[in-house]
């Protein structure tokens, strides 16, 4: 029992952070894109702004449930199976990315519009702009963001459980709702409680280290 | 050095055309400093932004270094920015940079190589008197020591051209004084002619050469500083004398 738990805690820690680095890769630069091609930024483009913020909010707007399903054929054509922890990045990459692409583009936002003028005085392409000035000045909130995505994920990958995701969602939806064990379903409620509580101090502790501002 | 022609801007905001530049022409020698002055909303920010092309003027020509900015590439206008120089009323220093990476930022962009980036970072910040604070981030400094900071980077990349926009609106009387003799000093020992906009008379007395007033977007009246502000000839400028001398005595 708690070996498979701890495999469940595992499963879950791995699916939380893959799908994390695989959203933010995607992520990323849809907040960029979102972000440059604003009305009066560096790369104004008002169709391209457009594209990119209807594609995000149709993404956004599919269940994860749903879209974990929506996508089992993409999913097969990608890691070649439909059930278990690989299978499951791929719905949980793409539902977290668009949602990464929105949290990246307000920190962005956030960035004083002083120092985008200051940089494109002294020189700087719109892609030195995104990484020497933007990015770094946006961290400390960026970071924030991250740890955002990946609570919102550990729920996430425990919905994915009841599909067949592996992870303490798993062991939680069979023990639980299935086999209606109350310890199981409860060691796993404060596993996935302690997971999220590590992740929020983790991240506000990064985030506190890397803020100049104050 | 530096040419406006007709130089026109409009915004256009809800619907309706706001001019905030109208058929502006004015012209800046080498090795002068010009100011520009006028009360708030006549237009000075506009114009100090439209001479890096920060704003495109709607219609007209500006020519720095002999370089039609508004016929290049997005590349070139680039390259040409690195030899204009500009600092800002509010510092605009990165905050995720400590004062010495700060200075490097305009070199990384031009690939500089590091040996040479350390060299000239090093020399700027002890010129403006700034040696010490090399390792600090740009949180711990008084508004004088941030304008210092941004000074030495707008230098680093030695442009021919310093733009200042309201550099020292935001500092106290004392600290004004020292950014102004170290912008002489500047443009005497370096070289660099100076423009810059200030809605303050004392601001264009103290360091300028010759003056520009503007008001609603057009030049009111143009020369040497003695002159225009011995026998101003238009209410504009009278007023700013007037205003100026106000609150001198308040």
């Amino acid at each position: 029992m708690v070996r498979m738990l701890a495999s469940g805690l595992w499963e879950t820690i791995f699916m939380t952070l893959a799908a994390g680095f695989f959203s933010f890769l995607l992520g990323l630069p849809l907040g960029v894109a979102l972000f440059m091609t604003r009305p009066g930024e560096v790369l104004e483009n008002r169709w391209v702004n457009r594209l990119v913020g209807v594609v995000v909010n149709i993404f956004r707007s599919i269940p994860f449930i749903i879209l974990i399903v929506w996508m089992i054929p993409f999913t097969r054509m990608v890691v070649g199976t439909s059930i278990g922890v690989g299978a499951a990045l791929v719905p949980l990459s793409i539902g977290a990315a668009p949602f990464v692409g929105r949290i990246v583009e307000n920190s962005l936002l956030d960035v004083p519009h002083g120092l985008i003028e200051a940089a494109r005085a002294m020189g700087a392409t719109p892609l030195q702009i995104v990484r020497k000035v933007l990015l770094p000045e946006a961290l400390p909130s960026l970071i924030n963001g991250a740890s955002i995505t990946l609570i919102a994920l550990v729920g996430y990958s425990a919905m994915g459980g009841a599909v067949g995701a592996g992870g303490l969602g798993q062991i939680g939806y069979q023990y639980g709702y299935v086999g209606y064990d109350m310890v199981v379903m409860n060691t796993v409620l404060v596993l996935l409680i302690g997971l999220v509580f590590l992740i929020q101090w983790l991240g506000q502790l990064i985030s506190r280290k890397v803020d100049h501002r104050k | 050095m530096i040419e406006l022609k007709n130089v026109s801007k409009t915004y256009h905001k809800k619907g309706t055309a706001v001019a905030a530049l109208s058929e502006l022409s004015l012209s800046v020698s080498k090795g002068e400093i010009y100011g520009i002055i006028g009360s708030s909303g006549a237009g000075k920010s506009t114009l100090i932004r439209c001479i890096n092309l920060l704003e495109r003027p709607t219609t007209g020509q500006v020519i720095v270094n002999g370089q039609d900015l508004g016929q290049l590439s997005p590349r070139q206008l680039v390259l040409a920015r690195r030899n204009i120089g500009m600092i800002f009323q509010h510092f605009n220093l990165l905050s995720s940079r400590t004062v010495y990476e700060n200075v490097a930022f305009p070199l990384e962009l031009s690939n500089t190589p590091k040996i040479e980036i350390d060299q000239r970072v090093r020399q700027l910040l002890n010129w403006v008197g700034l040696g010490e604070k090399i390792n600090d981030y740009p949180v711990s400094l008084s508004g004088g020591q941030k304008q210092r900071v941004a000074i030495a980077r707008t230098l680093a990349s030695n442009p021919a051209v310093l733009l200042c926009d309201e550099a020292t609106s935001a500092l106290d009387p004392e600290t004004t004084l020292s950014i102004l003799s170290l912008l002489k000093d500047i443009n005497k020992q370096l070289g660099i002619t100076i423009v810059l906009i200030t809605h303050e008379m004392n601001v264009v007395r103290y360091i300028c050469d010759r003056v520009a007033v503007i008001a609603h977007g057009r030049l009111i009246e143009e020369g040497l500083v003695k002159d225009v502000f011995s026998s101003p000839s238009s209410a504009v400028t009278k007023n700013l004398i007037t205003s100026s001398l106000y609150y001198e005595n308040v």
